[in-house]
């Protein structure tokens, strides 16, 4: 080691503070005493100035980056995350539909209650001075499908000579109490009749009984009238019943 | 990682530079949020919570270098004080607020700990030429003048051959900046 080598050390280690009180001492006393090695300290003390403030930029720069590391990639893990529940979010909603949609189409009694609504017997003028298809009447509306076929069976033997309205009701009965093909039966002796005013009627309950028997082509088949005419009472049920087929 | 404060600073001067950079990391992510929340609710946004909170710690890692230096509060208390003094200083510059006294009451920060000096226009040419060193020379006289790594483990982490050479290097580096600073008095 050179002689200015030990001085850089030793210039070092006092600039340093590792020098103990009394070397620290001494090194002070030689510097008083010796210019050159007082300048010599001087402009290394300068340097190392300068090499610990450039150190605190790098430092800063670190912290920078630490900082970018902490946050930025907690924020992109929690976009990605956010991103992730959104897309399982979609992708569970849609299969929750294609599911419950396939589920639907395969049980056709949930496709009846989506889309058999009673028909609205009240409409139908009668007063109570008629009696006893007053009494069906009330019976319907309340929904006591049983005691109405009852009630209708026992007070007549030729239902032909019935009014469609009634009818109608009794077909509607049967349906509601599971008997689809028996419904069926009163809505064909409407059409015997050749009430047109309740064509439609038929038409789309008979749809229902064999919706409710899950004879789909037969459905489509009935329904069709009311999809290609949007001026039917019924078109705007067929034609979603009928999507809903498809 | 869960350290108590002890292990904190003997980390922080460790002679391995992946230690205290592990540390930086954890100190950064503990403390941070206090400082931002104090920032944010006083005038202040992320950005600047940020700036404050790193120069905070540069003070912090400055002080902690030095072999006489004791902390007597805790880390947590130390950076905060020093945040809210960095931080009410230079709403006070820009005169957001009236009277800075009132508002620290944590510890007694000495502004000479805490406040950049000028830079003088020689500082600046010196840290060009800092700039001009080679990677290699910047390193060894950052990790041996800043960091206070011993020479042993500079020598390991930069791959020489033993301490000797590592010390030589770094004294050829050292030449090599006095002259660029002589040759710059001169010009």
């Amino acid at each position: 080691m050179g002689a200015n080598d030990k001085f850089e050390s030793k210039i070092d280690d006092y600039l340093l503070n590792r020098l103990t009180i009394k070397d620290m001492n001494s090194f002070e006393e030689q510097i008083i005493n010796d210019k050159a090695l007082r300048q010599k300290t001087e402009a290394q003390k300068e340097i190392i100035d300068g090499i610990e403030s450039y150190g605190k930029i790098e430092l800063k720069k670190k912290l920078k980056k630490i900082h970018s590391e902490i946050f930025e990639n907690t924020n992109s893990l929690i976009r990605k995350t956010i991103g992730i529940s959104i897309v399982a979010t979609i992708i569970i909603l849609a299969l929750y539909f294609v599911f419950s949609k396939q589920n639907s189409l395969s049980d056709p009694n949930k496709l009846y209650l989506a889309y058999f609504e009673p028909f609205d017997y009240s409409t139908t003028k009668r007063s109570e001075s008629q009696g006893s298809l007053f009494t069906l009447g009330v019976l319907y509306n309340q929904k006591k499908y049983s005691e109405l076929i009852s009630r209708f069976e026992q007070s007549t033997n030729i239902p032909l000579e019935q009014p469609s309205d009634l009818l109608l009701a009794i077909g509607i009965a049967y349906l509601e109490e599971d008997k689809p093909s028996k419904a069926r039966d009163y809505f064909n002796i409407i059409t015997q009749k050749n009430d047109f005013n309740f064509s439609e009627e038929v038409k789309w309950y008979s749809a229902m009984s064999y919706l409710k028997e899950g004879d789909f082509e037969t459905v489509k088949s009935l329904i069709k009238y009311f999809v290609d005419d949007k001026s039917t009472f019924f078109h705007d049920q067929a034609t979603q019943l009928n999507f809903d087929l498809k | 990682m869960i350290i108590n404060e002890k292990e904190i600073i003997e980390k922080l001067n460790s002679d391995d530079p992946l230690t205290r950079d592990k540390t930086l990391h954890y100190i950064y992510k503990d403390l941070f949020p206090t400082i931002k929340s104090f920032i944010t609710k006083n005038s202040g946004n992320k950005e600047d919570a940020a700036d404050v909170f790193q120069d905070a710690i540069v003070i912090f890692y400055d002080k902690i270098r030095t072999k006489n230096f004791k902390l007597d509060c805790s880390i947590k208390t130390y950076v905060y004080s020093v945040s809210k003094y960095i931080w009410l200083n230079k709403l006070k510059k820009n005169k957001k607020i009236i009277s800075l006294d009132e508002q620290i009451d944590e510890i007694k920060i000495l502004p000479s700990e805490v406040e950049k000096s000028e830079t003088s226009e020689r500082q600046v040419e010196l840290l060009k030429m800092i700039e001009k060193l080679g990677n290699k020379c910047k390193e060894i006289l950052i990790y041996y003048y800043f960091d206070r790594i011993k020479m042993r483990q500079i020598a390991v982490k930069m791959n020489f051959a033993n301490e000797q050479v590592a010390k030589n290097k770094k004294s050829h580096c050292l030449k090599k900046l006095k002259k660029m600073a002589v040759n710059l008095k001169n010009n």
